[in-house]
């Protein structure tokens, strides 16, 4: 007799496996698992991403708002293009799923580095040219300050499973 | 010692497809026999994956048929029926 879920994180242990094993058999949206499909998603996700820190420091909360609504979906979109391999624990992946999402979490990292190192090394040259006597004043806005805190929140969630697509070929037909 | 690129890494030649079509099997069935996704049998017979030992010996095990006539490091000469 198959054993029944009682304790509630049993229940979810239950849950969470349903939700992989749906996702990883789901022959829906196939048309996003090509090669071309996952590096388009991949570009578009990068360019909203990036457009974070602009869409808030010059369009406001509004547009800012608007470009992370977009930026979530296209988050969405990744992760039902390579079946959520980036997102998903050890047990739930085979060798093969274990190798791309490893390799995707080194290259994510290395790329993570150096976009925020940039940022920082910018910030640096740019309070040593408007310096006066080792002084810096900044003023910024609520909407400037909440862009490049969502940016550097946002970009580590999707660069993995943006990684992942770029990597990964084409999926094949049963 | 330097880092090894991708493309330098020594390509695992397969016929595994060959051979699950002879034994009758689709991918999911291989797949669930072997315990991994169905893709992932779908990568191995386009060499786009190198499987692990213990995985290669599985495919074998289940396919019925010796290892180095489904995996080789060099590129096979003719069908496994010799055509």
């Amino acid at each position: 007799m198959p054993h029944v879920p009682t304790t509630w994180k049993e229940r979810k242990e239950a849950d969470l496996e349903a939700k992989v094993v749906r996702a990883q058999s789901d022959q829906r949206f196939q048309w996003l698992r090509t090669r071309v499909a996952r590096r388009v998603l991949v570009i578009v996700s990068g360019l909203l991403v990036l457009s974070l820190i602009p869409g808030y420091a010059q369009g406001g909360t509004l547009i800012g708002t608007g470009i992370l609504i977009a930026t979530w979906a296209c988050w969405l979109a990744l992760r039902v293009s390579v079946r959520t391999v980036a997102d998903l624990p050890d047990r739930f992946l085979d060798e093969r799923q274990r190798a791309l999402r490893d390799r995707a979490y080194v290259g994510a990292f290395r790329v993570y580095a150096w976009i925020v190192g940039a940022l920082v090394t910018v910030g640096l040259i740019a309070f040593i040219m408007v310096q006066e006597n080792d002084q810096v004043t900044l003023t910024t806005t609520w909407s400037q300050a909440f862009g490049l805190c969502i940016f550097v929140i946002t970009l580590p969630i999707l660069l993995p499973s943006m990684v992942v697509a770029w990597l990964d070929a084409s999926e094949v037909r049963d | 010692m330097g880092r090894r690129n991708k493309a330098d890494e020594e390509p695992v030649y397969s016929r595994l497809e060959e051979w699950r079509l002879d034994r009758g099997l689709t991918r999911q069935e291989l797949a669930d026999a072997v315990s991994v996704h169905y893709q992932t049998i779908g990568y191995l017979e386009r060499g786009e994956y190198s499987p692990s030992l213990a995985l290669a010996l599985q495919i074998a095990t289940v396919l019925d048929a010796p290892l180095e006539d489904i995996f080789s490091l060099r590129p096979f000469t003719a069908s496994r029926k010799g055509v």
